[in-house]
């Protein structure tokens, strides 16, 4: 694939990526389709529906028959990019692993709400379990962007190069760039390393890089040499990255806004406990509890203590 | 279109056929069997990968190809039965059904040739048709997509998701057949969840509906061969059925639902069946 030119998103932040990614990608590839529920527009599929209506199609509120219908779309080799709230995937969970994993079909699943995006929803309308219920699926690729840049190239890479099931967990609140347009390179599977350190190593996926990176920055200040990686694909998840930092650090921190016990977290330390064991803690929404309304995703985050303090704390307990 | 001698005495053998290597699968793998379901479906089959698909054993990835998807994914043995007897597959594939990593066994495989979908869990293929067949209109290919379910199967809520967007999409390439058996796993589908008036129920939701004898091929094949029953909309095809049909003790008997049966009643229904077959 031609080489993609991320100076056309320069700016960009959370659905206006989606809007203009989809419908580049639409240009690029006419074997795409969009599916929606009630919620194309919503979920950045608006421009794309503009310029391509043929190819946009609406199931309404029922998301089990997208996702079927999704399957039926590849069978006939178009590449159907589903949109979805993070909080339906356990609604279509049975939908994915049968009829697109199981079925190996090559269909995006472009989630546009992750975690706390919908905070004033509350319980019903915040995910926090989705990578979890995705995570233990065969056959299927979770990414989550950090960046809007990454946004982009995640988008580009897992619809119109990766053959197969991807989920592609995009917030509404990405805004934060940590990368330049003219050098960043992107591989689905392949952690980047923000920074070397040799004495703690932070893991961070999607928004959570950014709380991670301010507290690479404090601990930084303090002498201690941190390792900070941005895991923005948690399956498969590079091993190869985590048995390194457990092995030239003395432990990690991961830090995610979703339950640890089926994500990141957990993604780490079965890595880890496997290879080189090294103490490993986890920043995240806490387990076997359900989320509160919130005002925002920063309040909700500061309420379950994914903050930056606590990654800090954490490091220095490992270190201690 | 009216079926002629010669090809409906064909079919008749045929089916018949396929039950005989649907319960020796059954049988010979030690394991049980969905016989019920199978033998309510066998004519359909018959006649549908016999006189109407437009399908080549020899290219099953064929581009031009009717789309065939069983969503009642637990009659997997009569479905090979019948993809054997047309050539898709080699007869001693059957002799695997059960055996570990087999291509066959309870429920189907994209391991076997000409399975486009793997079901077993229920109320999946409906919407897998409705994509299909979408994906055909928008490529203006004039092949069509067939998909089978059974009765108790459309208690799902999934399905009821896909009949509404093949209504709202005027899917005339798409064909809803429902074995209407009348039994569920554990009894009378009225009694589990009422399914009457079935033929509204489709009808409100922007189908086409005819309901069949199933066990009747002149009229399978008259129906089957004269599709979409009605333009710009999909086709539902209610194809009344018994449970178990061939073998006495079987009709309509939710028990053979899924069974093991002794060797003494196997004896004795494939000889009962072969007897049935002498007869054209």
């Amino acid at each position: 694939m031609k080489k993609i030119d991320y100076k056309k998103y320069k700016g960009l932040t959370g659905r206006d990526i989606q809007r203009k990614v989809l419908v580049d990608i639409g240009e690029i590839e006419p074997k795409t389709v969009v599916l929606g529920a009630d919620a194309i527009a919503s979920g950045g599929g608006n421009l794309f529906k503009e310029r391509f209506p043929e190819r946009t199609f609406d199931f309404g509120l029922a998301e089990p028959n997208m996702i079927g219908t999704a399957a039926g779309f590849a069978m006939l080799g178009k590449i159907p990019i589903c949109i979805i709230y993070g909080f339906l995937v356990a609604r279509v969970a049975e939908q994915i692993r049968n009829d697109l994993c199981y079925n190996k079909k090559n269909v995006k699943i472009l989630c546009q709400t992750a975690t706390f995006d919908l905070a004033s929803g509350g319980v019903t309308h915040q995910a926090v379990e989705d990578v979890s219920f995705l995570r233990n699926i065969a056959n299927m690729t979770i990414i989550q962007p950090a960046t809007p840049l990454e946004a982009v190239a995640a988008a580009y890479q897992g619809i119109l190069e990766h053959e197969g099931p991807v989920y592609l967990r995009f917030s509404r609140t990405l805004k934060e760039e940590l990368y330049s347009p003219d050098d960043y390179e992107f591989q689905i599977g392949k952690a980047i390393t923000l920074q070397d350190g040799q004495d703690v190593t932070l893991i961070a996926t999607g928004n959570s890089v950014h709380i991670a990176k301010r507290a690479a920055d404090v601990l930084g200040s303090k002498g201690i040499s941190v390792r900070l990686v941005n895991m923005h694909t948690i399956k498969p998840i590079d091993e190869e990255v985590i048995i390194k930092a457990s092995e030239e650090t003395k432990g990690i921190v991961t830090v995610e806004d979703t339950n640890a016990s089926g994500s990141l977290g957990a993604a780490v330390c079965s890595v880890v406990c496997q290879n080189n064991p090294v103490k490993v803690k986890n920043v995240s929404f806490p387990d076997d509890r359900f989320s509160v309304i919130g005002p925002s995703a920063n309040a909700l985050n500061e309420y379950f203590g994914i903050t930056a303090e606590n990654v800090i704390k954490k490091a220095e307990q490992i270190l201690a | 279109m009216t079926i002629d001698t010669k090809l409906e005495k064909k079919l008749k053998n045929l089916t018949i056929e396929s039950k005989l290597l649907t319960m020796k699968m059954f049988h010979e793998s030690g394991q049980g069997g969905h016989y019920g379901g199978s033998f309510s479906s066998a004519e359909f089959l018959t006649v549908l990968y016999n006189g109407i698909l437009k399908i080549d054993p020899k290219n099953p990835k064929w581009e031009e190809r009717d789309h065939f998807i069983l969503s009642k994914g637990h009659v997997c043995g009569l479905f090979v039965a019948v993809l054997a007897l047309r050539g898709f597959l080699v007869r001693e594939i059957l002799a695997t059904y059960d055996e570990l990593d087999s291509s066959i066994g309870m429920h189907t495989t994209l391991k076997i040739p000409g399975c486009e979908f793997a079901a077993g869990s229920l109320g999946h293929g409906l919407s897998a048709g409705v994509g299909a067949a979408l994906a055909k209109k928008l490529d203006k290919i004039p092949s069509r997509v067939f998909v089978h379910m059974g009765d108790g199967e459309i208690d799902e809520g999934s399905v009821w998701e896909a009949a509404m967007s093949a209504g709202k999409y005027k899917l005339d390439n798409l064909i809803a057949t429902i074995d209407r058996n009348r039994l569920s796993m554990e009894g009378d589908t009225e009694s589990t969840m009422p399914l009457e008036p079935l033929e509204d129920k489709w009808r409100s939701f922007g189908w086409a509906v005819k309901t069949v004898d199933g066990h009747n091929i002149a009229e399978l094949y008259d129906v089957l061969s004269s599709l979409p029953l009605a333009e710009n909309k999909p086709s539902c095809i209610i194809v009344k059925s018994v449970k178990g049909k061939g073998i006495p003790s079987m009709e309509g008997n939710f028990k053979y639902h899924y069974t093991k049966i002794s060797n003494e009643d196997y004896q004795e229904y494939y000889e009962l069946l072969e007897k049935s077959k002498s007869k054209y």
